[in-house]
This record gives C-alpha cells, sequence and structure tokens, in this order.
C-alpha cells in the first residue's frame, strides 16, 4: 500500500494564517527510499509526524498504508499504524528510559504482543542489524557513548520489524564512516525487505546515493518532487529554498559547461538510478570528456591560469 | 614560550561501577597552548566527550594530574576554573535555561555576580557580536538552528572565557548554519583571545584549525596539523573520518578512468586540472 498525501496543511493551534504544512501533495510507492530535504524550520519534522498521525492534516488527507488520516477524525487501531510505521526522532537517544539495553529493546515487541522470549530474539537481531554486538544488552543505555545510545535507539524501533521506517536526520551525531555504514544498512534493509524508508535529513549529499525519490521542502511547501537527476537539472533553485548545492552537482556542472556536452544525454539513456557517488561522478566526468564534440577554435579557457 | 593552557600528565579514566574494567582513557599526556585552535576527532565511543569533560571537572580524572593555566585541578578549585570554560554543547536545547535570549545571558552573568553595568555591557557587546539582538526578546524555542546555537554561543561568550569547548556543535545544523558557526569559530580564533577545542568530525571544521588531536581506544594516536592527518589513511581509518569527495573522485578518475589528475583536496583544484586536461584532449 503506498502513502499518498493529498493537499495536507496543518497549523499548529489551529491559525490557518501560519502553516507549517501547506497543501503538500505527494505519493510514495512500496519499498521506495524516499529523501525529504530541507533546511531547519521547512516543514520536514512536521511533516514527517503525519506519517503515523502523531499530528493529523487540519486540512487534506493523508493515506498511509490502509489508514486514511483525516483532520479532527480519531484513527482506529492507531496501535497498529505506529507497529508497521517506526518513527525515529531527531534525537532517538531521547526514546530511552530503561535501566538496560534489553528492556528498552524488549519494551516495543512487547507492548505489540511479543512474549519475552520473541522479544529477546528481536532485541538480539535488531543490535546484529545495526552492527552492536549483543554484549550491550546488559548495560546501562546511558552508559554508551552518543553514537552508541543513537544507535540502540534506532536498534529499539528496528525491533518492532516496522513496513515504513521514518528517521530524523538519524546519523547528525555519528561519525562520518558509520554514518555511511548506517545509510547502507537502511538501503539494504529497503532492498532485501521491500520496506519503504523515509529520511528527512538537510544532508543531501549523505541521501543521494540511495534515494530512489525526492522531496524538497521549502517554509511549509513542497517546492520539488523527482529523481536525484530531476533535482540535478534543478540545481540552481536550491540556494533559493536555502540549501547549499552539493559538491558531486557542481563538479559535474562545471564539467558540463567546459565540455559543453549536457549530462542529461548520456544518463537517461541507460535508465540506472544516478546516485552522484564518488566513482558515478568520476564516471560521468569520463563519459563528457570522451564524448564531446571539441570545436577547433581555440579549446576552453581554464580560469586564472596564465601561464 | 608560552605555558600551556592545558596540561594534562598521565591521565586515566574509567567510569566508576562500569562491569569491564577497560578505561575509557588511558595515560594521556598533552598540552594545549593558549590561542590554539585544536579538533579533537575520533570515532563515536573513542573518548573525545570523556576527554573535554576532563578539561572543565564535568568528570574528574581517576588518576594523572590536569592544570588549567598552571593551577592543577583540585575540588576546591573547580568552580573557579569552570567559569574559564565554556562549553558549547551539540544540541544547543540542552543550554538553554532563561524563557529569553536575554534572560539565558544575563543567568549565566548572575551567577559572575558582576554589576549591572556590566552585565549590560556584556549583553549587548556579544549580542551585537554574534548578531543577535533582534533575537534577545525572544522564547528559545522561536529560533531556528543556527539562531539556537548563536545565542548559545553569545550566553557562553559574555562570561568571557579564556577556553572555549566546542563539543559537535555544528553536527545538528544545516549547512548554511554550520558554514556561519564556522566562520564565528574562525573570528574568535583570529582574535588570539580564546583557545578552542572543538570535537568534529567534519572535514571543514578540522581544515580550519591548527592542530588535530586523533583518539582512538582511549589513547592519542595522531598529533599533527590537518593537512597531515588527512593524509595518513590509518589515522582516517581508526577516526571513522572519511576522504573529502574531492579526494575519493580523484582516485576514482586516476583508478578507474585513468585520468591523470594529482590529488585535490578542494574543488577549485581538481577543475583547473581537468580543464587543462580536457584543452589538451
Amino acid at each position: 500500500m503506498p502513502i499518498v498525501f493529498n493537499e495536507v496543511s496543518h497549523a499548529y493551534g489551529g491559525n490557518p494564517e501560519q502553516l507549517a504544512l501547506d497543501h503538500v501533495h505527494f505519493h510514495i510507492q512500496d519499498g521506495q527510499f524516499v529523501g525529504i530535504i530541507g533546511p531547519t524550520g521547512s516543514g520536514k519534522s512536521t511533516l514527517l509526524q503525519h506519517f503515523n498521525a502523531i499530528l493529523r492534516p487540519t486540512d487534506g488527507k493523508a493515506q498511509v498504508l490502509d489508514f486514511l488520516i483525516l483532520p479532527g477524525e480519531k484513527i482506529h487501531e492507531v496501535k497498529r499504524l505506529r507497529q508497521r510505521v517506526g518513527l525515529v526522532f531527531q534525537f532517538p537517544e531521547q526514546q530511552l528510559f530503561a535501566d538496560t539495553v534489553e528492556h528498552d529493546l524488549c519494551y516495543g515487541p512487547m507492548n505489540f504482543g511479543a512474549t519475552e522470549a520473541e522479544a529477546k530474539l528481536l532485541a538480539i537481531a535488531a543490535l546484529e542489524q545495526i552492527g552492536l554486538s549483543p554484549d550491550l544488552l546488559s548495560r546501562s543505555p546511558f552508559q554508551l557513548s552518543g553514537g552508541q545510545m543513537r544507535k540502540v535507539a534506532i536498534a529499539s524501533v528496528l525491533a518492532m520489524n516496522p513496513d515504513v521506517l521514518v528517521l530524523d536526520e538519524p546519523t547528525a551525531t555519528l561519525d562520518p564512516r558509520s554514518r555511511e555504514e548506517f545509510m547502507t544498512l537502511l538501503h539494504t534493509l529497503c532492498r532485501t525487505q521491500n520496506k519503504t524508508v523515509i529520511v528527512v535529513t538537510h544532508r543531501l549529499d549523505e541521501v543521494l546515493p540511495f534515494t530512489d525519490q525526492l522531496l524538497v521542502m521549502h517554509e511549509g511547501k513542497l517546492v520539488f518532487e523527482g529523481s536525484n537527476m530531476a533535482l540535478y537539472e534543478h540545481a540552481e533553485k536550491l540556494p533559493t529554498w536555502r540549501m547549499a548545492i552539493p559538491k558531486p552537482f557542481r563538479i559535474l556542472q562545471a564539467c558540463e559547461q567546459m565540455t559543453n556536452n549536457p549530462l542529461a544525454n548520456h544518463v537517461r539513456q541507460d535508465g540506472t538510478r544516478a546516485t552522484f557517488t564518488p566513482s558515478w561522478v568520476a564516471e560521468q566526468i569520463h563519459l563528457l570528456f570522451q564524448t564531446s564534440q571539441r570545436d577547433d577554435s581555440g579549446g576552453v579557457p581554464c580560469s586564472n591560469d596564465s601561464s | 614560550m608560552n605555558n600551556p593552557m592545558i596540561l594534562m600528565e598521565g591521565v586515566h579514566f574509567s567510569y566508576r561501577g562500569a562491569d569491564n574494567n577497560t578505561p575509557i582513557l588511558h595515560d594521556i599526556s598533552l598540552s594545549i597552548h593558549p590561542g590554539e585552535w585544536v579538533s579533537i576527532i575520533g570515532a563515536n565511543g573513542s573518548g573525545k566527550s570523556t576527554l573535554v569533560k576532563l578539561f572543565n571537572g564535568l568528570l574528574r580524572a581517576t588518576q594523572g594530574q590536569i592544570s588549567i593555566e598552571d593551577t592543577p585541578l583540585t575540588n576546591e578549585n573547580l568552580y573557579d576554573i569552570r567559569q574559564q570554560i565554556g562549553y558549547v554543547f551539540q544540541n544547543p536545547e540542552n543550554q538553554f535555561i532563561g524563557t529569553t535570549v536575554m534572560e539565558d545571558m544575563v543567568f549565566g552573568l548572575e551567577n559572575l555576580s558582576l554589576d549591572h553595568a556590566e552585565m549590560e555591557r556584556r549583553v549587548n557587546h556579544y549580542a551585537a557580536k554574534l548578531n543577535i539582538v533582534s533575537l534577545l526578546s525572544k522564547h528559545p524555542g522561536e529560533l531556528s538552528g543556527g539562531q539556537k546555537q548563536r545565542a548559545a554561543l553569545a550566553a557562553i561568550l559574555a562570561m568571557e572565557p579564556r577556553i572555549v569547548i566546542f563539543d559537535e556543535a555544528t553536527s545538528m545544523l544545516d549547512e548554511q548554519s554550520r558554514q556561519e558557526v564556522i566562520r564565528i569559530i574562525r573570528d574568535m580564533h583570529q582574535s588570539g583571545s580564546y583557545t578552542i577545542i572543538s570535537i568534529t568530525h567534519d572535514a571543514d571544521e578540522i581544515e580550519a584549525s591548527d592542530r588535530v588531536l586523533a583518539l582512538a581506544d582511549g589513547q592519542i594516536i595522531a598529533d599533527a596539523p590537518p593537512s597531515s592527518i588527512t593524509r595518513q589513511p590509518d589515522v582516517m581509518g581508526r577516526c571513522n573520518l572519511i576522504p573529502s569527495f574531492y579526494i575519493r573522485l580523484t582516485q576514482q578518475l586516476n583508478i578507474s578512468y585513468d585520468v591523470p589528475v594529482h590529488h585535490h583536496a578542494d574543488e577549485h583544484g581538481l577543475l583547473e586540472e581537468l580543464c587543462q586536461l580536457y584543452s589538451m584532449k
């Protein structure tokens, strides 16, 4: 079942003058990896709280799996919705509360009907998925490092085996290697278990290698919806949405200009996903160089080099 | 040669009651000089935050000695020494106390028992410096991430500390706010009035600092300028750092496509070289 937002608005305190979400309209297919990006205050976090009905639209309607979320109406079986849509907050370590990692990880599954033994198995599996040793089970979550706490909090959501995983800036405090590993893990969950993964982030370059679909939020509005390549072609708009143009975009734009050879002519033909990783970018630069038709008028001026 | 601002000699630390006996920090000795900007890098759990919390006595060493400006840290002088050390948290939400930005700034100053005129001078001076004058009457909740971090920093600088510790202070910020905070740290550094310690994974922040201390398994594994650290793959690997996008792109161009560009750490250098190659094609 897909996720469909139909003209969803949200006004905090019911004030229609100040819309935190302003007629947001999009469609997410099952098993997609989706990046929701935008600067601080663009409405990303408000949007994501609609995915499991922590917030409900004040106007419009949201369809999440087989749940219809409407303004002012209570949702039947909200508990089942929240089991199927796992939400990881911006400060997941604040979700921790128990005396041991094991109790923290087992709390969710047991709440949703698992026995203690079943919950423990789920807990161990979730820890392994996230790359932590089961030795941590007996430790207090509050004696772990910041990064480890974050991983445990994320594992506590994975232990509930949700169909949709929604994560708010999940990698902010992780070191770069753990960040890359974590995003790869999410991508694997998405591809091998057909889970829908929605990552809310301001780090566009971090999600680009994985995303099937990008949604860009700006001042409560959805200002862009499309593929990585489509966003690349609208890159000049990013600064107007208060975001920096990512490094791979900048390099490729410069190489397109240098070779007077539009990238779109090449990448669209083979239909693969544009990942903007270093190896993908290197391949495109090679392609641009190989296929460009140089005129003989003396080549391209290279900047500020007079020698 | 100046006396060190921070001196650690043979410092060990382990959490009391930890079930295993592996110390979080093991035999750390270091000295940091006045006016230096030092980046502390390391994987999650390597002991970075623990190390800086020893500087201001938030944690106490289980063994070894720590001195701030030649004064050994003791239970008696802890409070005085803490006033010399500002601590900027990762999440600025963690340090707001007042209901307005102004109140928050004043709260710290009241603790220093300053007179009214001096408090006013400092609030005005540092609010102007960090460009938050128009935010003084706002509730911290009304501010954006970057504004919050600037407000938190203004409250800290108003206490006129000698040492300012940034504990992953840019990691929660969006790109624009992150650049803004790095600019502020640069200005502080240039003023020469502060010794700056920043725990970070951010390549731009590391590049901008004078010196990098790399921590792994509770020990210092490297102490060198940033340009030298990024050329040591073993140190980068143990600190869970990844080479910058440009370095990885250059490697790919070399290895996979025989494009003979040199290793460039920045966009400008790489593009310049690609352009030369292209015009010779």
